[in-house]
């Protein structure tokens, strides 16, 4: 077995109410190097540590490139305001608008990278069971985990219905009213059958007492140590001293 | 709880999430210009009602978001159309076609009136997946405000996805087997006896 990283060995609970406390500040302060010079430098750092850095970063990437290239070809060069610093056809680069492409951005992505972060060294499972633990009904728990496992299956059901399909004669391939046409005969067994299949699912859970309002029992056992506890609460106060600072001018805010 | 959520419903909604998902896809393999990720949603809230019909399509927005966050504010829109349409569907109608058009027309209206403002006060103008945006980009060369752009945008890609979501939960109904149906909460209301 992988040795595990400190992040990926924190409480799941505990990395969710970070990220989203970071992320809520980060909104509330709208300023750009919050995002681009402390937290995200600081969860690629994370990331490093963790040893995951490789495939996180790729996630990173692949959400972030090409929604932050549109962003700031909207925000930056489509939106004036300001004065021009750079000029090209239709193209104008100025500063109000660069300054209201990097507030979005780093919004955004404060939330992207911290909750990345959080599910890249989360165990689903665990955090269902974390969730659980606070009182979240069990049901819930099963409609998340089923869903995930749900996907790929289907997944590949689709694509074997859809060689089927196609041996029968349906075009995938042509102009758009073709492609259409092709998209009910591909889902509509996929549904049906998955639907018909519920009864026995549900005698399935059913039982294995699915139904019971007897407190759980859970197979994973995991537990909040005091550090786990302690983290958040010093998160959140670094990070509401952060917003009086920048909201109440008697100590140094709103410049 | 128990009131809204037979076994049967809670089997039912991550079935329903994994077709919401799989109908995204499919649209993309297909190369068709809509999102077609809300026919699960709709389908739920038309067999289930409307509390599982939000619920299957905030929990849909919430698993994209693990591998991309981006997805998770646009749960608002699949949840006012799950509302709108399970609240349509108590009042029965996905039995006929006319008040399908006009339930659809009411998802329709859902969408832009959440999705318009998440796109442009969150992201600038720019819409979750990115396929609408560059639409919006050239309706901003040609001279219309961001709030303008992105609703042009948005009712090219959602008028005719919407309506093609609806009717096709309209045609899945009369295709699911009677004897499942009927233990789906609204169910029998799609059965006829004879």
């Amino acid at each position: 077995m992988v040795k595990k990283g400190i992040i990926s060995k924190m409480y799941p609970l505990t990395k969710l109410s970070i990220a989203l406390t970071i992320g809520t500040t980060s909104l509330i302060v709208r300023e750009w190097r919050f995002g681009y010079i402390v937290v995200m430098p600081l969860m690629l750092l994370l990331a490093l540590v963790d040893r995951r850095f490789k495939s996180y970063f790729k996630k990173v990437i692949s959400v972030m490139v090409i929604f932050f290239l549109f962003i700031f070809l909207i925000q930056a060069f489509l939106i004036p305001s300001g004065d021009v610093i750079w000029e090209w056809k239709f193209l104008i680069l100025t500063v109000g608008g660069l300054d209201k492409a990097l507030t979005i951005t780093a919004s955004i992505g404060v939330f992207l990278t911290t909750l990345l972060l959080v599910f890249e060294t989360t165990n689903m499972s665990d955090l269902m069971v974390s969730l659980q633990k606070t009182g979240m009904p069990n049901e819930a728990a099963y409609v998340f985990l089923a869903s995930i496992q749900m996907i790929p299956e289907m997944s590949k059901r689709t694509k074997v219905i859809m060689q089927a399909q196609r041996a029968r004669g349906i075009e995938t391939e042509g102009n758009l009213i073709v492609r259409t046409k092709a998209f009910l005969p591909t889902l509509s067994p996929l549904i049906i059958s998955s639907i018909t299949d519920i009864g026995d699912k549900a005698a399935t859970l059913e039982a294995r007492a699915f139904s019971s309002s007897i407190p759980n029992t859970f197979l994973r056992d995991l537990n909040a140590n005091f550090i786990d506890k302690l983290l958040p609460v010093i998160v959140l106060i670094i990070c509401i001293l952060y917003i009086l600072w920048t909201y109440v001018p008697a100590i140094g805010g709103l410049l | 709880m128990k009131k809204y959520f037979s076994t049967m419903t809670l089997i039912l909604i991550p079935i329903a999430i994994a077709v919401n998902v799989i109908g995204g896809q499919l649209a993309s393999i297909l190369k068709l210009p809509m999102y077609l990720d809300m026919i699960g949603t709709i389908l739920v809230a038309a067999i289930a009602g409307p509390i599982p019909g939000m619920v299957t399509g905030a929990v849909t927005n919430l698993i994209l978001g693990i591998s991309s966050p981006t997805w998770i504010p646009y749960a608002i829109v699949q949840i006012a159309c799950g509302a709108v349409a399970g609240y349509a569907a108590l009042k029965g109608a996905f039995k006929s076609w006319k008040w399908t058009a006009l339930t659809a027309v009411g998802i329709w209206a859902a969408a832009l009136l959440t999705a318009v403002p998440i796109t442009t006060i969150l992201f600038g103008g720019i819409a979750g997946g990115g396929g609408g945006s560059v639409i919006t980009a050239f309706f901003l060369t040609t001279g219309q405000g961001l709030w303008q752009s992105v609703t042009t945008s948005a009712l090219i890609t959602e008028t005719v996805d919407k309506f093609l979501s609806t009717f096709i939960v309209f045609f899945l109904i009369k295709s699911i087997p009677a004897s499942t149906l009927v233990k789906f909460p609204l169910g029998p209301m799609y059965v006829k006896e004879d």
